[in-house]
């Protein structure tokens, strides 16, 4: 499975202009808020629609500007984790659990337990939405999401506004989830140990543009991992001081390429 | 009250989240009924709606329907007043609700009228809850309009306000005016109070997400 993405896209005093391919497993995108991470999502999903490019799932064109093709967000079967949750107020968290699901009857109740007994959802149940705790919101924002049965599944900020506890119990949830059901993932984060922990590949991504891109394997120093693949040996350049700088991380460089754009 | 509920709440979502072509303009003719002297929006109505009038003459020759001085005339001229109440109500809750539960929604696989009538409309609903009540207590007391338009014919077309008048006009009836004015209160002030709780249940709603 890949998620082939070429797409440029104005705001006022933003750009995004991106030329990325993701692969099946978890693919990070990383980089300082107002990266446009979370807006390349949305394009993704279809929630935004790009001025220009197109975005392809394996052989299915999601959004093509020249062919004037644009599925809508109903249709792509990409599910997201949006990063305040959005689970639906007026409904228990059963209610929001069940909105997504398709399928016949008998399929959807065993993948509704599934996924309830792997997040452990059981006690939550019956609960009204505005009487979960942080956490709680999240895991069920998450197993709504999967219930959706989505081809792709975008992470926005999965771990914002969580403690340290918190933040390794969801984590935990995640491992959990991806190794019952390896549905390809791209989780948007701006913290480096959330990354090292959970993804395959990363992207940077700084100012609406794509930096790097690389596989990630670990290198030995304070388990901190690094990548390699980049555009240009100037981009590379300008990563290495970006991270030294912001985050004392050491780039270890295995394989550089320059990329025609 | 039940034949301005669809197009208000149409009104109102096309309001709130669409941006139409002659939006203001529409807004504004909406809201007219509201400002100008309910005798002027009878006669308006009259004018158009009448036997003579322009609409009025159609409905009479192809369906044999006469609206004026007839309780549908009533039905008519009250929905004109108080629709504005309505939409206005309609606009403001589906304001308050967070548009990206329409995108949550979306992801999920819920195609635009799946959302509307499982995200927003019940989201909405108290707030439009709200609106109809006071749309409705509005329709009680029209008078003006209702006079010019469709007459004061008692068991027909006579309002609660009408008939409140038409008892003082007769000696001795002051008795069963102030009963009936009585009971005319009461109906509005439970319909505020209850239009008021609705509203303030819409807010947390709001909030709350």
């Amino acid at each position: 499975m890949t998620l082939d993405i070429r797409l440029n896209l104005k705001r006022s005093g933003f750009t995004l202009d991106v030329d990325a391919q993701f692969n099946a497993g978890v693919t990070a995108l990383f980089g300082p808020s107002g990266a446009g991470k979370s807006t390349l999502l949305h394009c993704i999903a279809g929630l935004l629609k790009p001025d220009q490019g197109t975005i392809t799932l394996d052989t299915e064109q999601l959004f093509d500007s020249e062919r004037k093709i644009n599925v809508p967000p109903y249709q792509r079967k990409i599910g997201i984790v949006f990063q305040d949750c959005l689970l639906f107020p007026h409904l228990s968290v059963r209610g929001n659990l069940e909105y997504g699901q398709t399928g016949d009857k008998s399929s959807r109740r065993q993948q509704f337990q599934k996924i309830v007994a792997l997040l452990e959802i059981e006690p939550l149940l019956n609960r009204a939405v505005n009487c979960l705790s942080g956490g709680e919101k999240k895991r069920v924002a998450l197993a709504r999401a999967i219930l959706g049965n989505p081809r792709w599944l975008l992470l926005d900020e999965p771990f914002s506004g969580l403690d340290q506890a918190l933040k390794d119990q969801i984590m935990m949830y995640l491992r959990r989830l991806y190794q019952a059901i390896s549905i390809p993932m791209i989780l948007v984060s701006h913290y480096p140990d959330e990354i090292a922990d959970l993804a395959d590949e990363v992207i940077f991504m700084e100012k609406g543009h794509l930096i790097a891109q690389g596989k990630l394997t670990p290198n030995g120093v304070d388990g901190k991992v690094c990548f390699c693949r980049s555009q240009t040996p100037g981009d590379l350049q300008k990563i290495k001081n970006w991270l030294i700088k912001n985050h004392s991380m050491r780039l270890d460089v295995y394989r550089s390429y320059t990329r025609a754009v | 009250m039940l034949v301005i509920l669809v197009p208000g709440i149409g009104l109102g979502w096309l309001l709130a989240r669409r941006r139409v072509v002659g939006q203001s303009l529409l807004h504004s003719l909406l809201y007219l009924p509201m400002v100008i002297p309910p005798v002027v929006t009878g006669y308006l109505t009259l004018l158009v709606f009448g036997k003579h009038g322009f609409i009025g003459r159609l409905l009479d020759q192809y369906f044999g329907i006469s609206l004026a001085f007839n309780w549908t005339g009533a039905v008519l001229v009250s929905s004109i007043v108080s629709m504005p109440l309505l939409v206005r109500s309609v606009k403001l809750s589906m304001e308050m609700i967070d548009r990206r539960f329409s995108d949550a929604s979306a992801v999920l696989g819920a195609g635009p009228v799946r959302t509307f009538y499982s995200i927003t409309l019940p989201l909405a609903g108290p707030g439009i809850f709200a609106g109809l009540i006071l749309a409705f207590a509005r329709g009680l007391g029209e008078f003006g309009a209702t006079v010019i338009f469709a007459g004061n014919i008692p068991g027909k077309t006579q309002t609660i306000a009408l008939a409140v008048y038409s008892m003082i006009q007769t000696p001795g009836g002051d008795t069963s005016a102030m009963q009936l004015a009585m009971i005319s209160v009461v109906l509005a002030v439970l319909a505020v109070i209850a239009s008021d709780y609705l509203s303030r249940k819409m807010q947390t709603v709001g909030v709350n997400r």
